[in-house]
């Protein structure tokens, strides 16, 4: 993959003429498969059944019931996991690697 | 004159000066005028993007969804912590496709990778026809405003028409840049304004926020604060309902086409990353936005309709005149920069999607510009008729947009990530989808479970792209080129 890099898109498989194996996606780096994970996971516990752990009203923080900070919680934690991969984004992309 | 109108007139005097001064700095072509020459910024992709989602609904709707159905307001918190993480993704490929290939639009993306113009012209179709209904909620949002704040001296449509003939003014003559200069200004006046009242008035009326939803919690309406809150009858939401609105709310995010477009305008990658890192810190704005609809919920409790709420709140709270007008400005500045971000797209999605396809000859530069701007005038026109003059009930339109704007994410992640999804297998799968979404929408008893109709026409659509894709023809392996690329961003 020499020469290739968010710049320059890198093709695979390209031998077959008829697109059957273009792949448009290699392996996702692992930085992007851990905010992944966290994301869905945060997102589950926005939903039920996840959210039913915290979906009660007692006990109130910062005058917020506790079911509505549960959830500032949950921006906040997806926010923390954007910044960790935003700067190892930052930081592949100045040694020229992805 | 009233003192209420002081403020707004401030406002809209700034917003109108801040729109036109860019217009002088943007070069002269197309992608000046709908791109503002690719070259945003991070601050300024933050507040047309990241703004952009809060429209009148933010002022309007989200108090009023607190007002009277209680915790069901938390959706709006949920989704929005996660609807923008696709565009960490999508956003960059899109930029770069943009950038080497002249795209400025979500169809033109759609289009070319498919290799089908029928495809591009009915995703812009879809996209205006969500656009108008959403236009003309925030024309509506803005008269109501103004005649409150003028003690009614003011008809609903002579507000409109100011606000929004300041608005088309500034969008004709400044086109992008001017969309972005003033997103940051009313992007600023509206959160200042939302965390003002979101803190004034629980403290004024219950002494502090815990107090209030402490008041709230032991009073009459208990009910509505224990989650998933109530349905809009009044009774307890189910969890199927709740769950799957902030699923299809989040899918939907970023495909807006208003939104994603917005994309191409991006100076680089970084820009649109680290928006979308910065995102969260504007969406813990809505928590202020929903207190306010809570601290009307004892004091006033009979409030109908309940997205009146908040101006409800201003008329008999017994506040300062100059805290109503400030309020009201707030309410002008989140209507007002999504209206203008919606009338560029729609003039531009017209235009280069709707209209330029179907040409056998392409058009000059020149032309093209004049089209775009006829077409937003158009546009604006149409939206402002059904705003102040026509009976004809938008809701429904507006409450299927929101599934039906999600069909497009199936499409635009095989766009990317799936070589082998073909025009008719994107067409079919998009179409059904709408379809079902629509149907469903219109049909409550057809649900086995009470989900987001959304959700049924998603899982058709999915299905649809991936079965009909598999049995045409791949598109050219020439054409996938452009979108091979290793990783996921």
């Amino acid at each position: 993959m020499a020469g290739t890099g968010w710049w320059r898109p890198a093709l695979r498989n390209e031998r077959d003429t008829k697109g059957f194996h273009v792949k448009t996606t290699g392996r996702a780096p692992l930085r992007h498969r851990l905010l992944l994970g966290v994301v869905l996971l945060t997102l589950a516990a926005t939903v039920w059944p996840g959210y039913l752990l915290g979906a009660r009203i007692s006990p109130y923080v910062l005058g917020l019931p506790f079911s509505l900070l549960w959830l500032v919680l949950c921006i906040l934690v997806v926010f923390v996991a954007l910044s960790l991969t935003f700067r190892a984004d930052m930081r592949a992309g100045k040694r020229g690697g992805r | 004159m009233t003192i209420e109108l002081i403020p707004c007139l401030v406002y809209l005097g700034l917003a109108l000066l801040l729109g036109m001064l860019p217009g002088r700095f943007s070069s002269r072509s197309v992608a000046g005028y709908v791109a503002g020459d690719r070259s945003l910024n991070t601050v300024l992709l933050y507040f047309v993007l990241g703004a952009a989602v809060f429209s009148s609904f933010a002022f309007l709707g989200g108090p009023g969804w607190a007002y009277s159905r209680g915790a069901a307001a938390f959706y709006i918190l949920a989704y929005g912590a996660f609807g923008m993480i696709p565009f960490y993704f999508l956003g960059p490929r899109a930029r770069r496709l943009g950038a080497r290939l002249g795209f400025f639009t979500q169809a033109e993306i759609v289009g070319h990778r498919f290799d089908s113009k029928p495809l591009q012209v009915t995703v812009a179709l879809f996209s205006i026809a969500a656009l108008v209904p959403y236009l003309t909620l925030q024309i509506k949002g803005v008269g109501f405003i103004l005649s409150v704040a003028s003690h009614g001296t003011l008809p609903e449509w002579e507000g409109a028409l100011i606000a929004y003939g300041i608005v088309t003014v500034y969008v004709l003559y400044s086109g992008m840049l001017g969309v972005s200069w003033t997103s940051v200004f009313m992007g600023l006046a509206m959160m200042t304004i939302g965390w003002l009242f979101g803190l004034y008035l629980p403290w004024k009326f219950y002494g502090g926020i815990g107090a209030m939803f402490h008041a709230i919690a032991t009073g009459p309406h208990a009910a509505m604060l224990v989650p998933p809150g109530l349905d809009a009858a009044g009774g307890s939401w189910d969890w199927w309902g709740y769950s799957s609105a902030i699923l299809v709310s989040v899918l939907g995010f970023c495909c807006w086409p208003h939104f994603f477009m917005r994309s191409m305008a991006a100076k680089d990658d970084r820009s649109i990353k680290l928006m979308v890192v910065m995102y969260p810190t504007m969406q813990i704005f809505m928590v202020p936005i929903l207190i306010i609809g809570f601290s009307a919920v004892l004091l006033f409790p009979d409030i109908k309709p309940a997205d009146t709420v908040l101006p409800f709140m201003l008329q008999h709270a017994g506040l300062s005149p100059w805290l109503v007008g400030l309020a009201s400005a707030g309410t002008l500045a989140a209507s007002m920069h999504t209206g203008d971000a919606i009338m560029h797209a729609a003039g531009t999605v017209g235009v280069r999607d709707g209209i330029m396809p179907l040409l056998r000859k392409p058009l000059d530069d020149r032309r093209e510009r004049r089209l775009i701007r006829i077409l937003i005038v158009v546009i604006t026109a149409v939206a402002f008729y059904f705003a102040v003059a026509s009976k004809l009930s938008l809701v429904s339109l507006l409450l299927g947009s929101y599934g039906g704007v999600a069909q497009i994410f199936p499409v635009l992640i095989a766009a990317f990530y799936w070589p082998r999804a073909t025009a008719a297998g994107a067409g079919a799968g998009l179409v059904t989808g709408i379809a079902v979404n629509m149907l469903v929408l219109l049909e409550p008893a057809l649900k086995p479970v009470p989900l987001h109709e959304g959700i049924y026409g998603l899982v058709a659509n999915v299905i649809v792209l991936v079965a009909v894709s598999l049995v045409t023809r791949p598109v050219s392996a020439a054409r996938l080129k452009d979108y091979a690329e290793a990783g996921w961003d």
